[in-house]
């Protein structure tokens, strides 16, 4: 049932002139703690509460955030509101999505505070015990609660109730007056079933920076191979999705995939997907961002492009077909080869931990620096790593993938594998 | 904004209270299509607590009387669960007693949203007019108000609304095989009114990044490896921010930045000089001007290299009692459901005494640099910058523009290879860092020559 302020906002907005008006009521409590250095140093309880208005007049929009909800405010800024609407441009892609109405509950609403903390303090004496070189800044384990409010003039009515608890942390290897890069990654989860430790990729990353504190620059410039590892595939796809397969860039023209729906765009090997109702993954969602059920979808199958992640606006505009949910969630389809068998089968490349590199360019060109990598030589890993730069094109690299790991790590949000990729400009 | 003195005595020993509310206005064309036009105001009430080396921290958007008074509570009581638990027996911080009120806010009077479109329109109606061949043209508004009132259980309090409005406009070309894109921000602190007066001021500063985009698109591929470079004054500001600034976060030294072990080093060429201002430089006022930070605590400059000797970190109380030095005002928090992490607030690199044009004649074969569109750091003091415009220099002459590339070094390395350093001195404050929170950041310097990696083909 929708709450009275959503109403209230519809139909003043509507009685304000608009023709179409779509808002969302967002509350969210989080429970947080945080750790710095080798110590939990603080507790952060937060309360917020969010309404977004849009409002469509004459098939010009605007839209407005506030977090004072009563009702006098928000009439003045429904006025103000309509007569930035009234100041834009026409565009015939504006619009709202049609009637649907549905409820979603999901897990883990309240927190389990003892639970949380528990988990936490275990954690810490564990890292303490077996990686004592290392030091986390900042290291953050909170649990959000979110219900979310969806409704808007064509008589949609979303509500959705959900509970995370999610875990990020920085973290580097210190011996003495030496350090390691710092890294980072995460987990979600909607349950406290399992100790931290044993969740992403977190051992993994602690170990390995701990052997990371003395590391080699490579002395050479050479074209060779990259495996990306599970954290930076995450990071890699959501460039991938930026540049080519979203609004901003297709909306302008400047997306290469603009015209390749049902083209291959990547190797045969690659299948990518966005999965918010995947049960595998600990987070997901229900509602589009503009207003539709969520459901999942498959954006490149086999190497062939499947579907855009366009708002039905974006859509409007380009003429391409809607994406059915807004994208997070990804999923990477498994390989046959072993994670050992990528890397026996690399003449010479590297073992991508992270990524630091600014956006790439429209077309997909990038370059930036190898973190907490290993130089690969006839199938073996032999050193770590220090200022080693990578350049290459994102689509090229994804036509050139040489294989796909068997094993995937689930980060609750995504389940990403280990891809080999050839053709990369590794210079250091 | 609530008075919140009349709740000083519900404060417990070490408590901030705060009601901040941000304002923000985004706008964006893309090609002529309104793509965002929305205005935000994200405010409330905020608490945090300290008990013995335990912090609580509580937000709420609701804002009255019963929220402040529920929001000091539960801090308290959060800090207890702590202190309960961790019992770490530390001592409390000194007080200070100053207390600052200051508003950024326009005089002149205020432009709808309306009016500030129009603006934009007309800025694309200039581009589109002028420079028909151009694949994208994007101009966007960011426009931000800080509005906030802070107390401590100390008494001292802090009144200020910090504004900033910065216009992006990015142009793109097609080279024949690919888009080529630039883009350049103007504005920087106060209201639109007061940075933004009429649509041609900005029509010379338009046909100048044109001009740039051309040579950009007709350019070559940077030639990777470590080069003579000549870093123009938005990218030392960068260097300084990035690749120095946060390895001397203290937190960041305790999570064991490789500055730690270096304190009263040479870390630089004795050519470098290096701050953290907090309001003012040569009696002008700083980009982001903070007199109090988020912890109460009087600002004041921090000296973080002196020619070329690292001297300083940056602190929060808690940090400033560990080290045993005094707290210089970098506690600052981005909303007010954000708690106080040590930031930075103007870094820059001192101007020196060498012409740019001498600089560059002195180049046999490297790069002029002049513009990035991000940065980061790592704790080892290696830094990575996109750059987006650049130029050869060949026998002393800028020769052929560089396509986007990127560039990486050791700071610390880099800054040791300075030899000239421009007299010049500019500021920027488009950027917003980011660390579990974004906050607006100043950033300036002088032209600098060094050595670095450049990434290439």
């Amino acid at each position: 049932m929708m709450d009275n302020l959503l109403k209230f906002s519809i139909d003043e907005t509507l009685k304000q002139g608009a023709d179409h008006a779509e808002c969302t009521l967002t509350k969210r409590i989080k429970w947080e703690l945080n750790v710095s250095g080798k110590e939990i140093t603080l507790l952060r309880t937060t309360d917020g509460r969010q309404l977004t208005i849009k409002a469509i007049k004459d098939q010009k929009k605007g839209s407005v955030s506030t977090d004072k909800l009563n009702e006098e405010h928000i009439k003045q800024v429904i006025s103000n509101l309509i007569s930035n609407c009234e100041s834009s441009k026409t565009d015939d892609c504006y619009a709202i999505s049609p009637m649907e109405k549905a409820n979603f509950i999901g897990n883990a609403i309240e927190p389990d505070k003892e639970g949380m903390y528990n988990l936490l303090v275990n954690y810490l004496q564990e890292v303490k015990e077996k990686y004592p070189l290392i030091l986390m800044e900042p290291c953050i384990w909170t649990h959000i609660s979110e219900e979310k409010q969806y409704a808007n003039s064509n008589g949609a009515e979303f509500n959705s109730i959900d509970g995370t608890y999610e875990f990020e942390a920085a973290m580097t290897a210190v011996d003495g007056n030496n350090t390691s890069s710092f890294n980072f990654t995460g987990f979600l989860r909607n349950n406290l079933d399992q100790g931290i430790l044993e969740c992403g990729s977190l051992d993994t990353i602690l170990k390995e920076l701990q052997g990371q504190i003395h590391t080699q620059s490579l002395g050479d410039k050479f074209e060779g191979t990259i495996i990306l590892t599970p954290d930076v595939l995450q990071s890699i796809m959501w460039m991938y999705v930026n540049n080519f397969l979203s609004d901003g860039n297709l909306i302008s023209g400047t997306s290469p995939f603009k015209d390749k729906l049902n083209k291959q765009v990547a190797s045969k090997s690659l299948t990518f997907m966005s999965n918010p109702l995947d049960p595998e993954l600990s987070y997901g969602y229900h509602i589009t961002k503009d207003g539709f059920i969520a459901e999942n979808q498959t954006i490149i199958e086999n190497g062939i492009l499947k579907s855009y992640l366009l708002t039905l606006e974006g859509s409007n505009k380009t003429k391409l077909p809607r994406g059915k949910n807004h994208g997070d969630a990804f999923n990477i389809k498994e390989g046959q080869q072993s994670i050992d068998d990528l890397i026996k089968s690399t003449d010479r490349g590297i073992l991508l931990g992270r990524f630091s590199g600014g956006r790439p360019s429209s077309n997909g060109d990038f370059s930036g620096v190898a973190k907490n990598s290993y130089y690969i030589e006839n199938g073996e890993i032999k050193y770590p790593l220090s200022e080693v730069m990578i350049s290459g094109n994102l689509i090229e690299m994804f036509k050139n993938i040489d294989a796909i790991s068997k094993e995937r790590i689930n980060f609750g949000n995504a389940l990403m594998p280990w891809i080999s990729c050839s053709g990369i400009t590794i210079s250091g | 904004m609530f008075n919140t003195k009349q709740y000083l005595s519900e404060l417990s020993k070490y408590m901030e209270l705060k009601i901040q509310e941000n304002r923000n206005l985004n706008i964006t064309l893309i090609n002529g299509t309104v793509v965002t036009n929305t205005t935000s105001m994200t405010g409330g009430v905020s608490a945090r607590a300290y008990e013995s080396g335990s912090w609580g921290f509580s937000s709420s958007s609701h804002l009255d009387d019963s929220s402040i008074r529920y929001v000091i509570n539960t801090a308290k009581a959060n800090a207890e669960f702590l202190d309960q638990r961790l019992q770490k027996n530390r001592p409390f911080f000194q007080t200070n007693d100053f207390s600052f009120s200051k508003s950024f806010a326009t005089t002149k009077i205020r432009l709808s949203q309306k009016q500030i479109l129009d603006y934009l329109n007309e800025l694309d109606a200039y581009i589109l007019m002028k420079y028909p061949n151009l694949t994208e043209r994007s101009i966007s508004i960011r426009c931000l108000d800080m509005d906030k009132s802070l107390m401590t259980s100390h008494g001292n309090t802090l009144d200020s609304l910090l504004c900033r409005s910065i216009i992006f406009i990015t142009l793109t070309v097609d080279d024949g095989d690919n888009p080529i894109a630039l883009y350049q921000v103007y504005g920087g602190r106060g209201q639109f009114e007061d940075n933004f007066t009429s649509p041609e001021e900005l029509f010379p500063e338009i046909d100048k990044l044109y001009d740039e985009l051309i040579k950009k698109s007709q350019g070559i591929y940077a030639s990777a490896g470590l080069k003579e470079c000549i870093l123009d004054s938005d990218l030392a500001g960068i260097l300084a921010h990035e690749a120095i600034g946060h390895t001397v976060e203290a937190d960041l030294v305790l999570a064991g930045s490789v500055a730690g072990p270096n304190i009263n080093k040479q870390v630089a060429s004795p050519l470098i000089t290096l701050k953290d201002f907090a309001y003012e430089y040569n009696g002008e006022t700083c980009p982001i001007p903070i007199y109090i930070d988020d912890e109460g605590t009087e600002a004041s400059d921090v000296t973080i290299i002196d020619k070329g000797i690292l001297k300083n970190f940056m602190h929060s109380k808690e940090s400033a009692l560990h080290f045993g030095v005094e707290p210089q005002g970098n506690g600052r928090a981005y909303e007010y459901s954000d708690e106080p992490l040590i930031r930075m607030r103007n870094t820059a690199i001192l101007p020196g005494t060498s012409k740019l044009e001498d600089m560059i004649a002195s180049v046999e074969d490297g790069y002029y640099l002049t513009r990035t569109n991000n940065g980061q750091a790592d704790s080892t003091s290696e830094f990575m910058f996109g750059i987006t415009m650049g130029y050869e220099i060949k026998s002393g002459r800028i020769a052929r523009a560089i396509k986007d590339t990127t560039i990486s070094g050791i700071a610390f390395d880099v800054l040791q290879s300075v030899t000239m350093v421009s007299d010049e001195m500019s500021w920027s404050c488009a950027g917003m860092c980011g660390k579990k929170q974004p906050i607006p950041v100043g950033m300036g310097g002088p032209a600098i020559k060094c050595n670095l990696k450049i990434g290439g083909r």
